[in-house]
């Protein structure tokens, strides 16, 4: 028994006993604390029912709900008393069973745990969590990033955990009990030029190579020999984007935003002709064909978007009263990459990706990457925005366009 | 005439207020509410500071919960929210206004006016031996502006529309037009008023602290003996006097497209069935003006953190700072690159992208102090005595979750790959971990280590304990897992995972992040009895409780006006005489000069009074003569002695 309890267990126990009569009134009070929330939780359950009851007619009391309600209030209440009783118990009796724990050792120790412990599950959960990354770019330059991010993370990861192993290691080796007396250093040149050196590579580095790669995805792709290119239009608005089409003269014709109305959602100039042949699809889907160069043009009727296409590692705002493209050459069909990941229903998204309102999360278009032939079969099945006559007239009246 | 009696009364007092301080009549008003005393206006932000950072960590609280459980129904909801949450669903309209003010709560109330403004008030005159600010009634006025800022601010929770949703940066055209979305009605514009409130504020005080520590060191505080933390308080301040005027610029023509039809951010917008007759502005011109505010404002939350970390780190290692110039340099580096990397926010935004090579450029430019300042922590911590106290652990959670959260400021800072993480959980991840976490760390490190000097006593050491290691694990646990989910390429902001199909496989891992954020958020509440119980109940603080070398210890530990009842100190030392050789402690305070050690002063003594030393008369030339250059080696080891170890 005296090992099971152990030696302070035992120790403590005629404390507890002593404290228990002369704190009665404590103990009372805690009772009657305990008995008085028992007894108001059950009068405001009791009157919630009786209210429910006059509305409802015929419904039964929730003991299930009464009784959580009881289990958790006692919980709180319990480990209320049994902080308290423990408080007391230490100041009345001056028996203090942590008072032999060595703050500096234990903390220490903790440190070891949860430090080295975290840094495995940091690496254990980066490998964990890998099959809902992003899968490798599905377009040419968004490679490039992923080159680019791969060597960043092939220099951080390590940093990460070394410098962590360093600060670990000065915590294990210098705590206070393991050293009684610290080294008066003001500094250390040799040191401070290292640190400035080793920090100093890496950010010369990615900054080149950053820099070299911006250069490439946003304005630096030039259609190669014999690439087809193509140039789309997506606008985005509260909750929704809208995708435009160039018709068979491959040529995205004049909008203002005053011309939007009734029909014209996208306030097409149709005294233009190259637009009147634009194509706006009616199913929420973008088609692009792969291997192509796409230019997307893309604005806001309303409020800053932003056109996130994770897969493909593009992003751009969508700012209204501002003209801004991104450039992008898809690698990879839908059905290819479907059957890459082994994922029958993976399908590239379009998500909006800069705060505009309550349904910014909900913003979605599907995006099918496909071969020229199957797009232009698509394309081909879409009929062009025409504008209705009447509203022609109109808008040639007030011909304000960009 | 009473009142004239008593103008002619306050003036004869304030006449002798300068040479007689403390005993004179104060009424509760004069006292704790229009204080013009640097140490009670230093509570009032700390409370302030912490009341409206609890606030603002409960909001997201219930946005996490959305966030774990989207298809949920919790009633409670109803019952607080009302409206807002129609049977128990938080409506998404509010989600956005939850996010947007627990953003601006924690970013500027918190660690902006809380952290600066309570560590600037406190640490500034008592470390440079001043009698208080330069000007103490603007040093009130700074605190009036943010509290009513403060109150404004919470008071749109109470309007119909509902607070500000627009995020924290409130970009336009969404917060300017009241059509987009019900928090942009009054709401944004209480939100800009309380931010105008709050700038003010932030300026009076700013301005106070950098006219403080220019003109009010005591003898012998050069610049470079400064302790580093008020250096990083200094440089702050002059951040926010030259980065916060464009953003109240910004505010104000926000306000303007908002409510008065101006153009500035507005172009070409059709919204709500109805094309607006604004054009020619751009809000992109909103977002270069706010994030000119909003990048020095990462280092204007960091930087004091970063200050409170060397002290603490400093003085529980026993150990002087490593490469004081060096971090003084830092500071400065760090507050200059600090103004011309701004639009690395704005890579995806359009701007021209020349812009984007010039500022990846000098965003990587700031990791280099930065790291140099890692690396001078964890070397002050080599060969030192670390005392593993409450306030030292969340010092070292600092420098822990600085290097967890800056190093992915790599991915972020670099344009082309700012493509794929821009406006992701990785972002949420960075932020929180590199400037919130560990700012609120050094925050809750420096709340430890000088409520003894704030109120006079102790805050209970095993509480504290249980709180960092509850909140260190619980912090990691919320925030580290989102750098995985940035890989996944999961925006910020979205009010359900449920509707992308790239989102949605990180359902489990958003319950675990949700579960984990109640569990530390309740943690909280340990931190939040003790502040308040140990204020009244603590143990009785010693003079020096950690034996630290700078002034603020010297004082007397009731707070009297002026600091110092007789003498300023004189200063004799660098701050950071920690575990000097053949010292005869592991401190010597910066107001003991060599002469006092020579004739045997005994400063580690718990009853040593440092007034003798203070108040003492100059020693004339021929005394001082006679004084050996010797010190008198005293090999007792009561400096060293552990007052929490058993004695064996």
């Amino acid at each position: 028994m005296q090992g099971a309890l152990g030696h302070s267990g035992m120790k403590l126990l005629p404390y507890l006993c002593r404290y228990m009569s002369r704190m009665r009134w404590m103990s009372a009070v805690g009772l009657l604390g305990l008995g008085w929330a028992q007894i108001g939780a059950a009068a405001k359950a009791r009157a919630a029912e009786i209210a429910l009851e006059q509305a409802q007619q015929a419904a039964a009391f929730d003991w299930s709900g009464f009784l959580w309600k009881l289990v958790w209030i006692e919980t709180l209440l319990i480990v209320f008393l049994a902080f308290r009783l423990i408080q007391l118990v230490v100041r009345y009796t001056g028996y203090d069973p942590f008072a032999r724990w060595d703050r500096d050792k234990v903390n220490m120790r903790l440190w070891m745990l949860v430090g080295l412990g975290g840094l495995f599950f940091a690496v254990w959960g980066t490998f964990k969590y890998a099959p809902l990354y992003l899968p490798a770019s599905a377009s040419e330059h968004g490679k490039l990033i992923d080159g680019l991010r791969d060597g960043i993370i092939s220099f951080t990861y390590p940093a990460f955990i070394l410098v962590h192993l360093m600060l670990f290691y000065m915590i294990w080796r210098y705590y206070n009990g393991k050293v009684r007396q610290a080294v008066y250093e003001e500094t250390h040149h040799g040191l401070e030029r290292a640190s400035l050196i080793a920090i100093s590579i890496p950010v010369v580095a990615i900054a080149i190579a950053g820099i070299y790669i911006w250069s490439l995805p946003v304005h630096g792709q030039k259609p190669q020999e014999g690439q087809k290119t193509l140039e789309i239009e997506l606008v985005a608005e509260q909750f929704q984007w809208r995708v435009r089409y160039p018709g068979a003269d491959y040529k995205l014709g004049r909008y203002h935003y005053t011309l939007i109305g009734g029909e014209n959602v996208l306030g097409l100039d149709f005294t233009d002709p190259k637009a009147q042949d634009d194509i706006l699809p009616a199913a929420k889907e973008i088609h692009l064909p792969v291997g192509a160069l796409v230019t997307i043009h893309v604005r806001s009727k309303d409020v800053l978007h932003s056109l996130f296409l994770p897969h493909f590692r593009t992003h751009i705002y969508a700012v209204p009263g501002q003209k801004n493209q991104v450039m992008l050459v898809p690698t990879i069909t839908t059905k290819e990459m479907r059957r890459k990941l082994g994922k029958p229903d993976f399908d590239f998204e379009l998500a909006c990706n800069q705060l505009c309102g309550g349904a910014h999360y909900n913003m979605r278009m599907k995006v099918v990457v496909e071969t020229w032939e199957e797009y232009q079969q698509w394309l081909s099945t879409q009929k062009p925005a025409h504008a209705p006559s009447e509203q022609v007239t109109e808008i040639r009246k007030s011909s304000q366009t960009l | 005439m009473a009142t004239h009696e008593m103008t002619v009364a306050a003036v004869a007092h304030a006449d002798e207020h300068a040479h007689d301080h403390g005993h004179h009549k104060e009424t509760f008003w004069t006292k704790y509410i229009f204080s013009q005393d640097h140490k009670t206006i230093a509570k009032q932000f700390l409370i302030t500071g912490f009341v409206a950072g609890f606030i603002g960590i409960l909001l997201s609280a219930i946005f996490r919960l959305q966030l774990a459980f989207p298809d949920k129904s919790f009633p409670f909801l109803e019952t607080i929210l009302g409206k807002w949450a129609p049977e128990g669903r938080l409506d998404p309209n509010f989600y956005m206004a939850l996010v947007t003010m627990h953003g601006t709560i924690l970013v500027f109330w918190l660690l902006t006016g809380g952290l600066s403004g309570t560590f600037a008030n406190l640490l500034i005159p008592l470390q440079i031996g001043a009698r208080d600010m330069a000007s103490p009634f603007l040093n009130m006025l700074s605190f009036h502006f943010f509290f009513w800022g403060t109150v404004v601010l919470f008071a749109s929770f109470f309007v119909e529309t509902g607070p500000a949703a627009a995020g924290w940066t409130v970009y336009p055209p969404l917060s300017a037009l009241p059509q987009a979305m019900p928090g942009s009605g009054l709401g944004m514009v209480l939100w800009i008023i309380a931010l105008v409130l709050f700038v003010v504020g932030v300026l009076m005080g700013g301005l106070n602290y950098i006219t403080t520590v220019l003109n009010m060191r005591t003898k012998g505080m050069s610049l470079m003996r400064m302790p580093l933390v008020v250096w990083a308080l200094f440089t702050v301040a002059i951040l926010g006097l030259l980065s916060f005027p464009p953003a109240v610029a910004a505010f104000i023509l926000l306000l303007f497209d908002h409510s008065l039809g101006t153009s500035f951010y507005l172009s070409d917008i059709y919204i709500a069935g109805q094309a607006l007759p604004q054009q020619g502005g751009n809000p992109l011109l909103y977002l270069h003006l706010f994030w000119f505010l909003g990048h020095p404002e990462v280092y204007i939350v960091l930087l004091p953190a970063l200050g409170i970390t060397s002290e603490l780190i400093s003085t529980h290692a026993r150990k002087p700072i490593f490469g004081y110039k060096v971090m003084v340099y830092s500071i400065l580096g760090i507050a200059f690159v600090s103004f011309i990397v701004w639009a690395h926010h704005m890579f995806v935004s359009g701007m021209n992208p020349l812009l984007g090579s010039i500022f990846t450029a000098t965003t990587l430019l700031v990791a280099i102090p930065s790291a140099m300042k890692i690396f001078n922590y964890i070397f002050t911590l080599w060969k030192g005595r670390i005392h593993l106290t409450v306030p030292m652990l969340f010092a070292i959670g600092t420098v822990s979750f600085f290097i967890s959260g800056g190093l992915t400021g790599f991915f972020l800072g670099v344009a082309p790959l700012d493509i794929p993480l821009h406006n992701t959980y990785f972002v949420v991840g960075h932020f929180h971990l590199v400037m919130g976490v560990s700012a609120v760390f050094a925050m809750f490190g420096g709340t430890y280590h000088w409520f003894p000097r704030l109120w006079g006593r102790m805050m209970n050491n095993r509480l504290g304990y249980i709180h960092f290691w509850l909140t260190f694990i619980g912090a990691n646990l919320v925030f580290f897992p989102m750098y995985y989910m940035g890989f996944g390429g999961v925006p910020r902001r979205y009010y359900a995972f449920t509707e992308f199909d790239f989102t949605k496989s990180w359902q489990d891992l958003n319950v675990f992040i949700t579960i984990a954020a109640l569990v530390t958020i309740a943690g909280q509440l340990l931190f939040v009895y003790n502040f308040f119980h140990s204020m009244f109940w603590g143990k009785p603080a010693p003079r020096n409780p950690w034996k630290a070398t700078t002034l603020e210890w010297s004082s007397p530990v009731k707070h009297i006006h002026g600091n110092w009842p007789g003498k300023l100190p004189v200063v004799y030392r660098w701050p950071y005489d920690y575990s000097k050789p053949g010292a005869p402690a592991d401190f010597i305070p910066q107001y003991i000069s060599d002469e006092d050690i020579a004739r045997g002063v005994r400063w580690w003594e718990d009853d040593f009074e440092p007034l003798s030393v203070i108040d003492r008369e100059e020693p004339s030339e021929g005394e001082a003569a006679k004084v050996s250059p010797e010190p008198t080696p005293v090999p007792a080891l009561s400096p060293n002695h552990k007052p929490d170890a058993p004695t064996a």
